[in-house]
């Protein structure tokens, strides 16, 4: 069966297309065109891009370990969580500023680039799972706090978690290879 | 400053080292190699930051310094031996890009003074609960300026 002219490939190319003019536009307004054609803010925003990554996902990492309960396991869920908390917070802020910057430069590029879409896919799934957790396994904390291994709901959301930065890292990595 | 011209040698027998020469004939390989590097820095810059803010009494407060330190020190030292490994593979497949690249160097000075500060200062005040906030900040300072310095001219070397 060829699906290539169906209605859905038609309304994909339809989408595709209409974003794809939009980030072309994008990166070449004003601000796009002065970042990428910078001669040391583009290194700079880009360094503090990947300084911040490091910083928020060395953060909440501790956490996700925690939850998987393989570190820290003596302490209270809770606890791990208030000690990393404002400073992954700083940093995926930061990253995500430098992040759209990056992206304003260089629209045209990263929108069609499959390791951005996966960078993107990942940090929606990512966002998903931090959601799932807040709204229903976090709702039970108090029960598991201070247990050494919490439940498998989650160990679970520690593992996605690291798993989904995992990927934004590696798919962000080698998008830049593929421009 | 220590002359890189004695290093020359060393470079020179990277060009010839048959791994170094195989990553640079592939496509992927180099690529895939630097995304572990980066994965080591994660762990080393988690784990030195979060040493360090512990230091600094800004985080983990609950937490005996001694605490923390067994809680990050083997996933810091997995960060740092992942680094070196990844590194010296990238290293060996364009050493003569990183014999002429101005930030390797810098990069090279921020992260051997690391390692150095790693064992010995780094390692007697997070080793110690009595650590004050004289030596503690002084540590922190210390590990926080090596590192992300060793990251940033990491990322500038992609650059000039």
């Amino acid at each position: 069966m060829d699906f290539s002219n169906s209605a859905y490939m038609q309304l994909y190319d339809k989408i595709n297309d209409y974003l794809l003019q939009q980030c072309i536009a994008l990166a070449n307004s004003g601000g796009g065109t002065f970042i990428r054609e910078s001669i040391w803010e583009f290194p700079v925003i880009e360094g503090i891009h990947v300084l911040s990554i490091a910083m928020s996902v060395g953060m909440i990492m501790w956490f996700d370990l925690r939850l998987m309960g393989v570190n820290m396991k003596h302490r209270p869920v809770s606890e791990v969580f208030h000690g990393v908390y404002w400073w992954m917070i700083g940093g995926f802020t930061t990253a995500i500023i430098s992040g759209l910057l990056l992206f304003w430069a260089e629209a045209d590029r990263a929108f069609p680039n499959i390791f951005a879409r996966l960078k993107f896919m990942a940090l929606l799934f990512a966002g998903l799972n931090i959601l799932y957790f807040h709204t229903k396994t976090q709702q039970s904390q108090a029960d598991w706090d201070h247990d050494p291994v919490p439940p498998m709901g989650a160990r679970m959301a520690g593992f996605l978690s690291i798993t989904w930065w995992v990927v934004v890292i590696a798919a962000g990595r080698l998008m830049a290879y593929t421009f | 400053m220590i002359d890189k011209t004695i290093f020359a040698p060393f470079f020179d027998w990277m060009s010839t080292f048959p791994v170094g020469v195989a990553i640079s004939n592939s496509k992927y390989a180099f690529a895939v190699i630097e995304v572990f590097h980066l994965f080591g820095i994660i762990l080393l810059l988690g784990g030195a930051s979060l040493m360090s803010l512990r230091l600094l009494g800004l985080a983990m407060r609950e937490q005996k310094i001694t605490e923390v330190s067994r809680s990050v020190g083997w996933f810091t030292f997995a960060g740092l031996v992942t680094m070196l490994v990844t590194g010296f593979l990238m290293m060996s497949s364009i050493p003569t890009k990183y014999y002429h690249s101005v930030p390797f160097w810098w990069k090279m000075g921020f992260f051997w003074t690391g390692v150095v500060f790693h064992f010995t200062l780094y390692r007697r005040a997070t080793r110690s609960d009595r650590t004050g906030l004289v030596l503690g900040g002084i540590t922190a300072l210390l590990a926080i300026v090596l590192w992300y310095g060793t990251g940033a001219f990491g990322r500038a070397i992609g650059f000039y």
